[in-house]
């Protein structure tokens, strides 16, 4: 069970939280720089020192590109890395609860990603992480500028944490942007998580700390955590307005969701998203009893391109159209 | 920071270039950065992109920092002894190129590293050997007060102990000694 088939803490407006470490070995170069040698032993190193923690290893070389899309679907990787082609390693816990990549932009990226809002448990199982790593590995630091990293804007914890919302009656209120230049401002980044812009779709945003320096991981979580529990007020004080105010126009906008759902036979990534979103809010709300949190998060996932194709086993290229009818049978399925 | 041309989004770019010695400075969206690139009003010289685009949505950076000649020193162009690596090629990758560059062009990566970070210094976690001396030096710091207070209570017998506790953390930090305790002990 991952983070997105799982409920937690707050799972009416937050999805999951996410922690994650960049980490970098002493007297290598940076993968930039590495040659397929120093990779390897990169790679080996790393999956040695954290070896007590069961990982399962994943060689990233011989998966299909439709794997390693799908694996970026369920946030265990970046689009960087299942991009790479030198020797890459995805280490991947059972649970589905961590994931290491070695030989993405840094020697190690550690990620932690825990449903609902867990900043402090996902970081905890981040830190078990490191601190192997550590042990196995001598870690890039320096006293001035902190981890050292590839890319300068990552000096200091190297640490980027994050949460995952579901917004929609605060992108209904359009009242994203005017947030998010707000937030900007306390050094925290709010964009959304399919698609640009104040709208996006689905309504699911990714809120996270730009600043890395000058304050202890503890304190950028704590700062996080605090916008994340301001969001999930105004969001369900929205919600509760948003219901009192017009309850026959959203109860019927929320059901009629629920039939196309359940119905469709074709089904665009776009029309899915906006469907998927108003389900949502409709749970949270108490209007739809039948399906909830879990079932809904597997069905974004599943509903994605590359893991609506690898499972369906379907090529890479099958067309648009008939991708559209795969999604809204696998949706169909999935909500029955 | 709003950007300055669209005044819509978050300005996650910085460009700044040198026109005949007038310096311009731009804050910008990806899109709006991207658009004038495209139409050739601006060029993006050294790209210190985020986390990546998707992993840390940090967006990227993008600056002249490293334009107009300052690194056109006299001679033979320093490089950096683990990688290899000449400041102006990290400047046009955008990629720093090991640990150990960071070391070798301190002066030269001021400027970006002061740009993002300011001059805030690193806090929180840091690796077991880095976490150890600090570890030690606190516990330093607080015998030698310790022992002061108790040389000025004239309690020399608690003051030689103290001595002897401080001295042996500091050993602690040094560099091990030669490895052979036979020849150590000839010494
Ligand atoms: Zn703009
Ligand atoms: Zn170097």
């Amino acid at each position: 069970m991952a983070w997105f088939n799982q409920t937690g803490a707050e799972s009416d407006v937050v999805i999951s939280s996410r922690i994650r470490f960049a980490r970098n070995i002493a007297g290598i170069p940076f993968p930039g720089r590495m040659t397929d040698a120093q990779r390897s032993e990169v790679i080996e190193k790393v999956t040695k020192a954290l070896s007590p923690a069961n990982l399962e290893t994943i060689d990233m070389v011989a998966k299909s590109p439709l794997e390693a899309q799908s694996l970026v679907e369920e946030h265990f990787i970046s689009p960087a890395f299942a991009r790479e082609k030198a020797p890459h390693t995805l280490l991947l816990s059972a649970d589905r609860t961590a994931a290491v990549m070695i030989g993405e932009e840094d020697h190690v990226r550690i990620q932690t990603i825990l449903p609902g809002l867990s900043l402090g448990e996902a970081y905890k199982a981040a830190c078990t992480l490191d601190d192997l790593l550590d042990g196995g590995a001598e870690i890039a630091y320096s006293e001035d500028v902190g981890y050292l990293t590839q890319c300068p804007t990552n000096l200091g914890t190297a640490m980027r944490a994050s949460v995952m919302l579901h917004l929609p009656a605060m992108t209904l209120a359009g009242q994203i942007g005017s947030v998010a230049r707000s937030l900007s401002k306390l050094g925290i980044t709010v964009r959304g998580l399919y698609g640009e812009g104040s709208e996006a779709a689905g309504a699911l945003y990714q809120v996270s700390n730009s600043i890395t320096m000058g304050l202890t991981e503890q304190e950028i979580l704590d700062k996080l955590e605090k916008v994340a529990r301001q969001l999930v007020e105004s969001e369900r004080k929205l919600r509760d307005t948003l219901k009192s105010d017009s309850f026959a126009r959203l109860c019927d906008r929320v059901m009629r969701a629920f039939g196309v759902m359940k119905n469709a036979y074709m089904l665009s990534s776009e029309e899915f998203l906006k469907l998927w979103s108003d389900v949502r809010l409709g749970v949270s709300l108490g209007m739809i009893t039948d399906i909830d949190y879990a079932k809904l998060g597997g069905i974004l996932i599943a509903a994605l391109p590359a893991t609506l194709l690898l499972t369906a086993g379907s090529p890479e290229d099958t067309p648009a159209a008939e991708r559209d009818v795969l999604r809204a049978k696998a949706v169909r399925e999935a909500a029955a | 920071m709003l950007c300055q041309k669209c005044r819509k989004n978050n300005a996650t770019l910085y460009y700044k270039e040198n026109v005949n010695g007038k310096v311009n400075e731009y804050a910008l969206c990806a899109e709006c950065a991207k658009e004038l690139e495209q139409n050739g009003s601006i060029k993006l010289s050294s790209p210190f992109g985020g986390f990546g685009d998707e992993l840390f949505g940090m967006g990227s950076l993008f600056s002249g920092f490293f334009g107009n000649g300052g690194l056109r020193a006299a001679g033979e162009p320093k490089r950096c002894p683990l990688c290899g690596a000449r400041f102006d090629e990290l400047a046009r990758s955008g990629k720093i190129g090991c640990p150990q560059c960071y070391e070798t062009f301190t002066a030269e990566l001021a400027p970006t590293i002061n740009q993002v970070h300011g001059s805030a210094k690193p806090a929180g976690r840091s690796p077991r050997r880095f976490g150890e001396k600090q570890e030690r030096a606190r516990r330093i710091e607080a015998l030698k007060a310790e022992l002061s207070a108790a040389v000025q209570a004239q309690e020399f017998e608690k003051a030689v102990t103290l001595r002897d506790q401080i001295r042996e953390l500091e050993a602690a930090g040094l560099p091990p000694a030669n490895e052979n305790p036979t020849d150590s002990a000839a010494n």
